[in-house]
């Protein structure tokens, strides 16, 4: 009754056209929405696309209960993008992995990382170490001091002055567990772990004793992080030795994906489009290794194949 | 390229796939020698090969060209069309399908003539599927359009490329011309049953199998729902479908036990170039829930497949990843 005395006349022609009109715009709308919605289940965004880091890294990238599975949250971009460049290209030899990001552009990695670097996740308190104080302080000393007689440059001077790293490249020593710290120093002795030419901390590993090299990692371990645990972006003197992981990240991201070859009418450019095609190039060319160089093992079951060089070497 | 044998006359090992390349026409291969002419030398001495004897003497291998090798560029069938034709000379010529995608007997060689209906990969232990009718969900089931997508891209409506497939997809056909991609799509949709191969098997519904698939339920909405759906009907292009999902059904359940087990992503390209990853759940699941959970997706929501034993899963678990 009340409709009604407020609204007394019938719908004029015009307005019924308006009616019809909506409707049919809102049921458009509802058709186009609905199928998009029900697409919206999976956020797109770079934490939906890698649940398959942090299965094993954790949701917020802080590391596993294991020590061997890194915490990524708030390493430096560079330095997480370098690493996941040599997993890809084989200078770091890990298996799973080398799985995970083999096939995936330089941009991804790249996004993937800073992704990373952008998440602040609180450290956990250290554990004490079982080093004697004297280990300890011998650890001390070399990682602010180094060991002048052996050409060892302090830790401090290139992962900063509380160790948290120099952006974009160059990771914090502390917040790391201890047997992590060692795996990756054993790592490099024994030849799994590579950084980019020149590779600056094989070349200081290989300079100090076994047991220096466990008194820096204890002490490391046993360190606080620091409230600011941002990498610092300048260092009072320039790095005391050249590492190819430094250099390379304060070049451009390229992007990996290789300009796709369109065939053209000359022998040449329809050559480069067939040997890609016919995959030329997936087995005559290693891990890592310069494009038809050869040198891939392939594993058969008669043994090892390893594909020739065919460049016109 | 066309014969298998270098340039000092000694035989090559069918690794290269030589009796794929022999269909390539002369002029094709000319081009691709006049390209890899054109290259930047590099100066890297190839490595011996270490294989075992007797595969090691070489002259055997003529003995093995006798009974596999059968030289000659593509003949096309003049009964087919034109598209038919470039699609089957792409296919089974520098394409090399039938490497991976028909089954090698205990020397290596092709023991099915082409037939792409699909094979158990040796050492690398992944199941290329048939893209034969042998299996309902091959690539008779698709559109030419979904073919051309997952072959370009890596990801589409229908399926996502793993494995050795990823690579291939990463490294060659992204940047295969959408023409090629299609007159492709028309030859493998083309392609007769082979009828020789246990491609697929219905599962025996047993009351044990039943118990066994409701644990298999409770894993998979657990883990596997958020993104794969309540019903396995994925959300493709992100995550792929698992009804009807010709890799899910195979008659060897490696590639889904190696799946779950590993997670991975699909290969980057210009057309996914962010691609979404699975999680590895190696870590996460018993032996007993992996092989619940992938019994389970192999036989719900109308798929069928051969129920899989914890054995399986315990020799999955050693296979190297590449």
């Amino acid at each position: 009754m009340i409709q009604q005395s407020a609204n007394p006349r019938s719908l004029s022609d015009a307005e019924n056209r308006l009616c019809f009109r909506l409707a049919v715009f809102f049921f458009l709308l509802g058709a186009i929405l609905v199928p998009a919605f029900a697409q919206s289940a999976i956020p797109d965004t770079i934490e939906q696309r890698t649940l398959a880091c942090t299965q094993c890294h954790t949701r917020q990238g802080q590391g596993a209960g294991s020590a061997y599975i890194p915490r990524l949250a708030g390493k430096p971009a560079g330095y997480l993008y370098n690493q996941l460049v040599n997993f890809r290209d084989g200078r770091r030899l890990n298996q799973s992995m080398a799985y995970m990001v083999d096939h995936q552009s330089d941009a991804y990695l790249m996004e993937i990382a800073q992704y990373f670097f952008g998440l602040h996740v609180p450290y956990s308190a250290p554990l004490r170490s079982s080093l004697s104080e004297r280990e300890m302080e011998r650890g001390r000393t070399l990682v602010m001091s180094g060991d002048q007689a052996r050409h060892v440059p302090a830790c401090v001077a290139c992962h900063g002055k509380n160790l948290t790293g120099y952006a974009p490249a160059i990771p914090a020593l502390v917040g790391l567990p201890h047997d992590y710290l060692n795996a990756q120093f054993g790592n490099w002795l024994n030849r799994t772990r590579h950084a980019a030419a020149p590779d600056c901390m094989a070349e200081i590993l290989s300079r100090l004793d076994r047991s220096d090299i466990s008194a820096v990692s204890a002490w490391l371990a046993a360190q606080n992080v620091p409230k600011n645990s941002e990498p610092v972006s300048v260092l009072p003197n320039t790095l005391p030795i050249q590492c190819g992981s430094v250099l390379n990240a304060a070049a451009d991201v390229k992007t990996a994906v290789a300009a796709p070859v369109q065939a053209e009418s000359t022998a040449i450019a329809r050559g480069a489009y067939l040997a890609r095609f016919g995959g030329c190039m997936a087995c005559h060319t290693a891990r890592g290794g310069k494009p038809y160089a050869g040198g891939r093992t392939i594993p058969t079951a008669f043994g090892t194949v390893v594909s020739p060089n065919i460049t016109p070497d | 390229m066309h014969d298998g044998i270098s340039r000092d006359g000694t035989y090559l090992y069918p690794v290269f796939p030589f009796p794929s390349y022999t269909r390539v026409t002369r002029a094709d291969s000319d081009a691709i020698f006049s390209y890899l002419k054109s290259l930047a030398p590099v100066s890297q001495r190839a490595r011996e090969h270490q294989l075992r004897f007797p595969y090691n003497q070489r002259w055997l291998l003529a003995l093995w060209r006798m009974l596999y090798f059968k030289p000659g560029t593509y003949e096309p069938d003049h009964t087919q069309s034109a598209q038919w034709n470039r699609g089957a000379y792409l296919s089974l010529g520098l394409g090399h399908c039938s490497t991976c995608h028909t089954v090698r007997n205990a020397l290596g060689a092709d023991a099915a003539h082409a037939d792409l209906a699909g094979g158990l990969i040796p050492i690398l232990n992944w199941y290329a599927p048939a893209l034969t009718p042998d299996s309902q969900a091959g690539p008779v089931s698709w559109s030419n359009r979904q073919i051309a997508d997952l072959l370009k891209s890596g990801v589409s409506e229908k399926g996502t490329v793993f494995g050795p497939m990823a690579e291939v997809v990463a490294r060659s056909l992204q940047y295969v011309s959408d023409s090629a991609l299609d007159a492709m799509a028309v030859y493998l949709k083309s392609l007769p049953k082979a009828g020789n191969v246990e491609v697929q098997t219905s599962a025996r519904a047993s009351e044990a199998s039943g118990k066994a698939l409701q644990q298999g339920e409770k894993v998979y909405k657990k883990h596997c729902a958020d993104c794969h759906g309540a019903n396995g009907q994925g959300f493709p292009p992100a995550y792929p479908r698992l009804v009807g999902n010709s890799t899910i059904i195979t008659h060897s359940a490696v590639n889904v036990v190696r799946m779950v087990l590993n997670g991975g992503f699909p290969p980057g390209t210009a057309g996914n170039p962010r691609p979404f990853g699975m999680p590895p759940f190696a870590n996460v699941l018993s032996a007993a829930e992996l092989v619940a959970v992938v019994n389970y997706v192999r036989n719900a929501w109308g798929n069928q497949a051969d129920m899989i034993e914890p054995g399986e899963v315990n020799r999955d678990r050693g296979i190297p990843f590449d």
